[in-house]
């Protein structure tokens, strides 16, 4: 009873638990503006997926729930389609970088090791990073709630961004960046998402916040449009070439999620800036320890399979 | 390097000579029935039960085994990395090992196993037997450690494992007894053909045995979904980025006619 059998991933799984899981996930993509993949893998895994079926099934959800929640911050006035489109321009290219990375690595013998390290730092950093940043802002707010900031003197970082060239304005963020911005980020984004196997929302929205200087609230909504299409490559290149897309457990999972990612964007409407920033920093830091975890603390089985189904 | 190929080869050869059934004793042969005789992996499977029914003579007691195709295993060996990192090191092969391993021992069988090891190795046919002959690629000091992890892998899948009170006996009639027992089938089991195997064992010998095929196959939806995955990728990764656009899209809009409304 609840149960349905997954052709690619070659076992059943409760439908409900895994509605449930999109549903959760799907919730937190709304809210923050990440695709949830680097949730949503590890919680597939733990519950029999084969570790490659859960990835690239992942991509497959994302693409659906990033659609349902690009319209609901669409119609909110949440998304720069144009900075979202060079940012995405950038993933493409990354993303077909990284997988060869991956497929190189993986014929040397060290993917699994870098793609390990990588989770770990890269998580550990972003988390660290806009933990003590919006706690600082948090703690700010508090203090002097009525005054507004004084301008900063001028950064090196800024300076630097004012010199590129082929400067334009972003009407919708409210920035004057080079074009080379996020086309160059994008690329960066896009070979750490291909390598770690997830849709790098989680690393692509602190580089909107911290580097492409966005407002946080546009920064979810084109996070989310750039998501998508960086799943759709990522699903089709997955069925492609390691034939890992499992469609029902896709499916499932994406009807929880898409419905978790509307509520997730209304809820996203009534949190500040810096308390979205600081749950989704919590949220990124618990994933890290407990990978962490998994690295220090010894098996209780040496052996594992290869690759998935 | 082809003397280290030969040996690989002579050791997966003698192994298997070993293992088979045939090669332990010329039994008499027993009759038996599968009920059902394939295992049909629709949209809605979640593992099954096969009946295995059959008679053994009177004073014997019965054992029943599930074996997957004997294959090269491949699996990916945690170890220590910069003296604390726990990460994958490489790789260990498990030569000529069949991917599905249950026995159905009667209970009888069952005390016997867990008192007379020596009794139980003579019969050759459990995990002991199956360890001994395992040949693992590259030869290593822990095989028992690696072979105890293999174990545990499968068995968190079901797909080694002793099922145990599975055996029923009816009232004896003449010299022969008859036996029921339910075989649970684990939902991780992959397609192909399995053997059935009966045996009828008296004082740790192999009296009567019996083999019987039977076929695990996707069947339905699964089927035609494993087809286009495999043999149409690209139309499959199309299709199911359009069907979870759709479903997007849907949802997106279900949630704006529900917001017109209010």
């Amino acid at each position: 009873m609840w149960h349905l059998y997954l052709p690619i991933a070659g076992n059943s799984v409760n439908v409900i638990l895994v509605f449930g899981l999109g549903a959760f996930v799907g919730l937190l993509s709304g809210i923050f503006g990440v695709g949830g993949g680097f949730l949503m893998t590890p919680l597939l895994i733990t519950i029999g997926i084969p570790p490659t079926v859960a990835a690239a099934s992942d991509s497959n959800q994302i693409v659906g729930a990033s659609t349902s929640g690009t319209l609901a911050h669409y119609r909110l006035g949440n998304v720069d389609f144009k900075m979202g489109i060079l940012l995405l321009i950038g993933g493409v290219i990354g993303g077909t970088v990284g997988v060869q990375i991956i497929k190189v690595l993986r014929h040397m013998g060290n993917a699994d090791f870098l793609i390990q390290i990588t989770y770990v730092l890269m998580l550990g950093f972003v988390g660290i990073y806009m933990f003590m940043e919006s706690l600082q802002g948090l703690k700010k707010e508090k203090v002097q709630e009525p005054i507004r900031k004084a301008p900063k003197k001028e950064s090196g970082y800024a300076r630097l961004l004012k010199k590129l060239p082929w400067q334009t304005y972003f009407a919708k963020s409210g920035v004057e960046l080079s074009v080379l911005m996020p086309l160059v980020l994008g690329i960066f984004v896009g070979i750490l998402a291909a390598i770690m196997g997830v849709g790098g929302g989680f690393i692509m929205v602190p580089v909107m916040v911290y580097l492409l200087r966005m407002p946080m609230h546009v920064v979810v909504g084109t996070s989310l449009f750039q998501i998508l299409f960086t799943c759709i490559n990522v699903t089709i290149m997955q069925a492609r070439s390691n034939h890992t897309v499992d469609f029902v457990l896709a499916l499932i999972l994406l009807i929880g999620s898409t419905l978790g990612a509307q509520f997730g964007a209304k809820i996203s409407k009534k949190l500040k800036g810096d308390q979205l920033k600081i749950i989704l920093a919590s949220l990124v830091l618990i994933v890290m320890v407990k990978m962490l975890l998994g690295l220090l603390l010894e098996p209780s089985i040496l052996l594992a399979y290869i690759g998935g189904h | 390097m082809l003397k280290k190929n030969f040996q690989i080869i002579l050791a997966v050869f003698v192994s298997s000579i070993l293992l088979h059934p045939t090669a332990l004793t010329a039994a008499q042969s027993l009759q038996v029935n599968l009920k059902p005789n394939h295992i049909a992996m629709g949209a809605t499977y979640n593992g099954t039960t096969i009946s295995v029914t059959g008679k053994i003579p009177a004073d014997a007691e019965v054992l029943i085994r599930l074996l997957g195709h004997y294959s090269d295993t491949k699996l990916k060996k945690k170890g220590r990395a910069l003296g604390f990192l726990w990460m994958n090191m490489g790789a260990v092969e498990f030569k000529n090992i069949p991917s599905v391993f249950l026995l159905l021992p009667s209970p009888d069988l069952e005390k016997f196993s867990r008192g007379d090891h020596e009794a139980w190795r003579k019969i050759g046919l459990g995990f002991g037997t199956l360890e001994e002959k395992a040949v693992i690629v590259p030869a290593s000091e822990d095989k028992e450690k690696l072979f105890k992890d293999f174990r545990k892998l499968k068995e968190s899948a079901e797909l080694y494992g002793v099922q145990k009170n599975r055996i029923r006996y009816g009232s004896t009639t003449g010299s022969m007894k008859p036996f029921a027992a339910t075989m649970s089938i684990p939902s991780d089991i992959p397609e192909g053909t399995y053997t059935v195997q009966v045996y009828a064992i008296r004082d740790a010998s192999i009296v009567a045995s019996a083999e019987q095929s039977i076929t695990a196959e996707e069947v339905g939806f699964p089927a035609t979904l494993s087809f286009l995955a495999f043999h149409h990728a690209t139309l499959y990764g199309v299709l199911a980025v359009v069907v979870a656009i759709i479903a997007g899209l849907f949802t997106g809009l279900i949630f704006k006619g529900a917001k017109g409304g209010h």
